[in-house]
């Protein structure tokens, strides 16, 4: 039978799941492919190593999962029936290694077999993807007997999400493999100066290590980017802005709005005094939250998040959070830097507009962040947007979120501020 | 104690519960977590229905487009919920006692919006639920848990209350549809323009 996307059903109506079922992958395309199949706990987790099955370890403790490779093709031999019963679920996945998307593949195909015979098939093309780099094609399953879904989705950040995702050993992710620039060496006299003042604040480095040590690993991309813009001297207030309309489930899901905070503290811990980011959530409505610093940052995103979903109401409407944060700082004395994430689907282009004229007097930069991909409607328009006092905002797509490196991150989010901050001391917006 | 059914389980609501008559039907469900694919838009509705099985006029049909019931008995949240009653996704308020005597029969269901440009089925929705609160004590009487058994449909009847010798009783449909929202409104008698 051939299976949809999505697809479910009990194994025991198509197969014997007492005797040994042969799961075959096969794909085609340029890229470099890993097959995988991981042995996971009643919670999705892979919680023993042993049962991930795939080039480096082509089998379990009991032989329960073997592999074998053949060009393109994978084939995994599983024994259901013997597998121990901590285990509760075998996926079956394809990650790309190093460059591709699964969009470019000519096909890709998982087919269960038994006695040579093939029962189930799932045929999928490079229309089937996006950008993928990791997918869970299949998945075999106990709950009331065994059951397969055919699931066909997966993630951008290759085998490093697949692990994630999983729960499996803590892995270094791609973007802190990447080397780290030394420190700007095209130095500009400007920035010598720069560097020689920054005496006066205590460094970075220091004050992570001591209130948020798993952040350290940032702090070189990001003093390479405020070293480049001349910033390392810069005050300013810090805001972070959380779109948590229904659309933006997904990425509260998967941790990628938490990790959006862990990246921004860091710049509130080098521009704010306090050391805090003002924080926001808005939907249909907003919500001013507490104030994150190193203590709380990695609640920030709280656990039962729906329910701030759900409270707040499901759509996004920008107008009432910019009113209330241009409210919040229309004294301000100090400049503020307001970072914006949204995932797109921005309507009242004519209302926005409207209010960031009316903003552009106050000493507040607005750094709107696409996290979505598409549909940032006026946002994408806001660099030449006429009738303003000063250029007061910017907006960059940070689509491919989990791939940018650290320094690429925050040279993006870095663009323009600098521009800013020069003009608004010309025109003596701040003391 | 809530009763927790299982599929095609039938209950008493108000017989045993004399004087229940404002209750809360929240529904829920987890849409993956994965990159791929469009996000996911689930829509609740109710279908009330007379005797024949069919909604008498399009206004018995309430959905994010007719939040409200013009007898007042009927009311769907949209989206403005509260966050009360936890994990509910979208919520309909009844008041069983101001449901119209030609109606016999309240269907909820949930559907996926555009799921056929989207390529998306409840195969990739999980633990969906039903529940039933009395909103006087805010205490659940009945849930039911859809568990594995949808895949590729793309709209589901999740359960139905109806009258039964002057009493509400609940039942735990569970069926599929294929055709999302437009193939139920055909099954209530509902026209699609």
């Amino acid at each position: 039978m051939n299976l949809q996307k999505g697809q479910r059903d009990k194994l025991e109506k198509y197969c014997n799941v007492a005797q040994e079922i042969e799961v075959v992958m096969d794909i085609s395309g340029e890229a470099v492919y890993d097959f995988s199949c991981f042995g996971l706990d009643a919670q999705g987790k892979l919680s023993d190593d042993a049962y991930m099955v795939f080039y480096n370890q082509i089998q379990t403790p009991g032989g329960e999962v073997r592999y074998q490779r053949n060009g393109n093709q994978a084939c995994f031999s599983i024994n259901l029936t013997k597998l121990p019963e901590r285990i509760q679920k075998l996926a079956f996945t394809v990650t790309i290694d190093g460059k591709g998307y699964m969009e470019a593949v000519g096909f890709h195909t998982i087919t269960l077999r038994q006695n040579q015979q093939e029962f189930l098939g799932l045929y999928l093309k490079g229309t089937d993807f996006q950008k993928e780099t990791a997918v869970i094609s299949m998945e075999i399953y106990k709950k009331d007997g065994w059951r397969f879904s055919a699931v066909a989705s997966g993630f951008y950040g290759g085998l490093g999400d697949l692990l994630r995702y999983y729960g499996g050993e803590e892995v270094q992710t791609e973007e802190s493999l990447t080397p780290i620039q030394p420190a700007v060496t095209q130095s500009s006299a400007q920035q010598a100066e720069s560097v020689q003042t920054s005496g006066k604040k205590v460094s970075l480095e220091k004050k992570l290590e001591k209130g948020a040590p798993k952040l350290v690993s940032l702090v070189k991309p990001l003093q390479v980017e405020l070293e480049k813009r001349n910033l390392l001297d810069c005050i300013a207030r810090v805001a972070l802005v959380l779109d948590i309309s229904g659309s933006m489930s997904g990425r509260y899901k998967n941790g990628t709005v938490q990790e959006i905070v862990n990246k921004t503290l860091p710049l509130a811990v080098q521009f704010d005094d306090d050391g805090e980011l003002d924080f926001w959530y808005y939907g249909t409505t907003c919500r001013r939250m507490p104030s994150v610093n190193m203590e709380n940052y990695e609640s920030a995103v709280p656990e039962d998040w729906k329910k701030l979903m759900h409270s707040l109401g499901g759509s996004n409407n920008e107008v009432l959070v910019i009113r209330d944060i241009m409210q919040e700082y229309k004294k301000s004395k100090q400049p503020v830097y307001v970072l914006f994430i949204t995932d797109g689907g921005v309507s009242q282009a004519g209302a926005i507009k409207k209010l960031l004229k009316e903003a552009s007097t106050s000493p507040v930069f607005w750094q709107f962040v696409g996290v979505g991909g598409s549909n940032y409607g006026v946002l994408e328009k806001l660099d030449t947007m006429e009738g303003r006092y000063v250029d007061n905002a910017n907006f960059c797509a940070l689509d491919d979120f989990k791939k940018v490196s650290n320094q690429e991150l925050y040279s993006r989010l870095l663009n323009e501020f600098p521009q800013w901050m020069k003009e608004i001391r010309q025109k003596g917006m701040i003391g | 104690m809530p009763i927790n059914l299982s599929k095609g389980q039938k209950v008493d609501l108000t017989k045993g519960n004399p004087g229940l008559s404002k209750i809360m039907v929240g529904l829920g469900w987890d849409v993956n977590a994965f990159d791929s694919g469009a996000a996911f838009d689930l829509d609740a509705a109710a279908f009330m229905v007379g005797e024949n099985g069919k909604c008498p006029t399009e206004k018995e049909f309430i959905f994010y487009g007719n939040l409200e019931h013009t007898s007042g008995s009927t009311k769907h949240m949209g989206d403005n919920l509260t966050g009360e009653g936890d994990g509910d996704d979208e919520q309909i308020q009844i008041d069983l006692s101001k449901i119209p005597a030609n109606i016999s029969k309240i269907a909820f269901t949930v559907t996926i919006y555009d799921a056929e440009t989207r390529r998306q089925n409840f195969g990739q929705v999980s633990n969906a639920f039903i529940r039933i609160v009395d909103e006087v004590n805010n205490t659940e009487l009945i849930r039911y848990d859809l568990g594995e058994d949808f895949s590729i449909e793309t709209a589901i009847v999740v359960g139905e209350l109806y009258r039964n010798n002057g009493e509400w009783k609940f039942n735990a449909i569970g069926s599929g549809f294929q055709g999302g929202l437009a193939a139920l409104c055909g099954h209530y008698g509902i026209d699609v323009a």
